[in-house]
């Protein structure tokens, strides 16, 4: 059996205000290591919210999350950030890599806020900007790549810190069929070949088809999670 | 790879980089100009009266200190004691014996009161500058009996030229009054008309003819450079005996002793209230550019950015426009002083108020090296408190909202 990555018991997240919002109503999860899971439901649903607790961007208001059995809601804010750096992976929907880096140093620049050393760093960016099938652009910064090759770099950044799982909300949003069904083949090759577990926000269609575990989210609960 | 990615982020707005780097290069063009400017104007102000009229020290006796008059002379054997003790001293170049009285001086037009000073010509042309600032005669070089050397602004108030007799009145040092006439051998002009106005020389020879003894009430010193007056001054203090006391040029003309130590202070002040100025512009320089990439530093905190690194790189950037106006501007105001230094800066139309403060109407900058460092540590200190705010603004982000961009 495989060991759970991220396991979620009674999680609340409440936004205060004059009419409180539950967007986490009570969410029981657990995600094994190797899966390929989508978070789907409709906007404003609690899907993002929820990844973002997952990835520890934000703190519940009640329950727990162990992550590879930590249980990072009693973590503080830096030892949260370091938790981050060393386990998680991110891919956002906006791509957000650094507009004046080229694509290895935004693939390497996490690695260096790991202290990891130079040639490891450029030799990994190397490797995974291959793996995402960006080999010869290497040396071209964002504004010189499309939108589907940004959200790869993105994602061979998120992959550069060797982290746990990688949580991408929303990631194929901004892009053309053609960029999302190629960026959606390579994660699923890198989540087939190298067990990377895969956890994303999304509604769309096309990233659920591509899924192992669809966990269907609304008002703040699961309410069905099936498994192809 | 922080230092790189701060540089290309220097250079991402880059118009807005161009226009912050230049003030700051402007600021510090404009302070070193000022420096050089003060530094040239005082020491040419301070150079000019120790050479002209005050020497590097002086001697007087005790009691002159208290009162100047007339029977407040250095003894003889205390002037001899003096001579002696300045022989031994290396340093010491020359001294000049002068007689100093307060008296009264007419002519056909306007009697005032002035101070006479009697001195001995050639020990006065060999150890001061005097000569250089004859306007008309000379100083005492032409043979003549009771000749008085008085400034150019003094004859033109009491309608005096060369020759002309004026009638000197003073007291000696038993308080008997004399009465003398003298004819003008000389008119000079100094840097300073506060000092024209009120001294007239004459040989002291003919005050010793008038009064049957001769007098000496001061002894100007000079000494091989202007370095350490102070220290000098104190190795002669030491080898004299009382009554008789050495007093440096800051003594002797507190208010430019006084100009001379406020002027450092006040440089000081004018840098920091350039490096303020600054401090506002880089601020909100870095301010921009944190709020404008507050999505991309939400991801560089969510990814595990930490916050030390986070304000590292703020400050590392804040910093870089410091390192590259600093160089540009420190170089731009060199080149600018040491073009000036050749040229000058002339101000003849403000030529008689610079003349009450003892200043020439064309002012030549020098060039200060150590304020160079002063002002590259100012830059520093201000980039890098320059940097705190906007360092904290992008502490306090939220990476959620700030990656989504709110």
């Amino acid at each position: 059996m495989s060991k759970a990555v991220i396991e979620v018991s009674g999680l609340h997240k409440v936004y205060e205000g004059a009419v409180p919002v539950r967007a986490v109503n009570g969410i029981d999860l657990t995600i094994t290591e190797g899966e390929f899971t989508a978070l789907k439901g409709p906007s404003g649903c609690g899907k993002t919210t929820l990844l973002n607790l997952l990835g520890g961007l934000d703190q519940p208001t009640s329950g727990s999350i162990l992550i590879d059995g930590t249980d990072i809601t009693g973590l503080s804010d830096n030892e949260l950030i370091d938790f981050r750096l060393h386990n998680i992976g991110f891919v956002f929907q906006a791509y957000n890599l650094i507009p004046v880096l080229s694509a290895t140093e935004n693939v390497s620049f996490i690695m260096l806020l790991q202290d990891r050393p130079k040639e490891e760093r450029l030799a990994r960016a190397e490797q995974l900007l291959k793996a995402v099938g960006l080999e010869g652009k290497e040396d071209k910064r964002p504004g010189q790549l499309s939108g589907g090759q940004q959200q790869r770099v993105a994602v061979a950044r998120a992959l550069a810190s060797k982290p746990k799982f990688v949580l991408a909300d929303e990631p194929t949003a901004n892009l053309d069929s053609e960029s999302t069904a190629k960026l959606l083949d390579i994660m699923e090759q890198l989540n087939r070949e190298e067990n990377m577990t895969f956890v994303f926000a999304t509604h769309d269609d096309r990233v659920i088809s591509k899924a192992k575990r669809v966990v269907s989210i609304s008002d703040g609960k699961v309410i069905s999670d099936t498994s192809k | 790879m922080i230092l790189k990615v701060a540089w290309r982020n220097i250079w991402r707005s880059r118009i807005r980089s161009i226009i912050v780097l230049s003030s700051i290069a402007i600021g510090i063009w404009a302070g070193l100009l000022i420096i050089g400017f003060s530094f040239g104007m005082n020491n040419e102000r301070t150079a000019a009266a120790i050479g002209a009229t005050l020497g590097h020290s002086q001697a007087h006796s005790a009691d002159f200190l208290q009162d100047p008059s007339p029977s407040a002379v250095i003894a003889p054997e205390a002037y001899e004691n003096l001579v002696a003790a300045l022989e031994e001293q290396p340093f010491v170049t020359g001294y000049a014996p002068r007689t100093m009285l307060q008296g009264m001086v007419a002519s056909a037009k306007q009697t005032r009161a002035s101070r006479i000073i009697g001195v001995n010509a050639e020990s006065e042309r060999a150890n001061t500058t005097i000569t250089t600032y004859m306007q008309e005669g000379d100083f005492f070089e032409t043979r003549v009996r009771k000749g008085v050397v008085i400034s150019e602004k003094l004859a033109e108030k009491m309608g005096l030229g060369m020759k002309k007799k004026m009638v000197l009145t003073f007291q000696d040092h038993n308080g008997i009054i004399h009465k003398a006439t003298f004819r003008v051998s000389g008119i000079y002009r100094t840097l300073n008309a506060a000092w024209d106005e009120l001294n007239i020389y004459v040989q002291q020879k003919d005050i010793e003819r008038i009064i049957g003894t001769p007098l000496i009430h001061e002894v100007l010193i000079s000494y091989d450079k202007s370095e350490d007056t102070e220290e000098k001054t104190a190795a002669i203090s030491a080898a004299v005996v009382t009554p008789t006391v050495i007093t440096s040029w800051k003594q002797n003309s507190p208010e430019l002793g006084f100009a001379d130590d406020m002027m450092g202070i006040m440089l000081v002040l004018v840098l920091g209230i350039i490096m303020l100025a600054l401090l506002f512009g880089i601020i909100n320089n870095m301010l921009m550019a944190v709020l404008e990439r507050r999505r991309e530093l939400g991801m560089l905190m969510a990814v595990g950015m930490n916050k030390r690194k986070l304000f590292s790189m703020i400050l590392i950037e804040t910093l870089m426009l410091g390192l590259v106006a600093g160089p540009i501007g420190m170089l731009l105001g060199d080149l600018s002083i040491r073009v000036m230094m050749n040229v000058g800066l002339d101000l003849s139309t403000k030529k008689d108020g610079l003349a009450e403060l003892g200043v020439q109407s064309t002012i030549y900058p020098e060039v200060v090296p150590e304020y160079y460092l002063v002002m590259a540590f100012m830059v520093i200190l201000t980039a890098l408190v320059a940097a705190l705010f906007p360092a904290y603004k992008a502490l306090k982000l939220n990476p959620v909202r700030a990656i989504r961009g709110n």
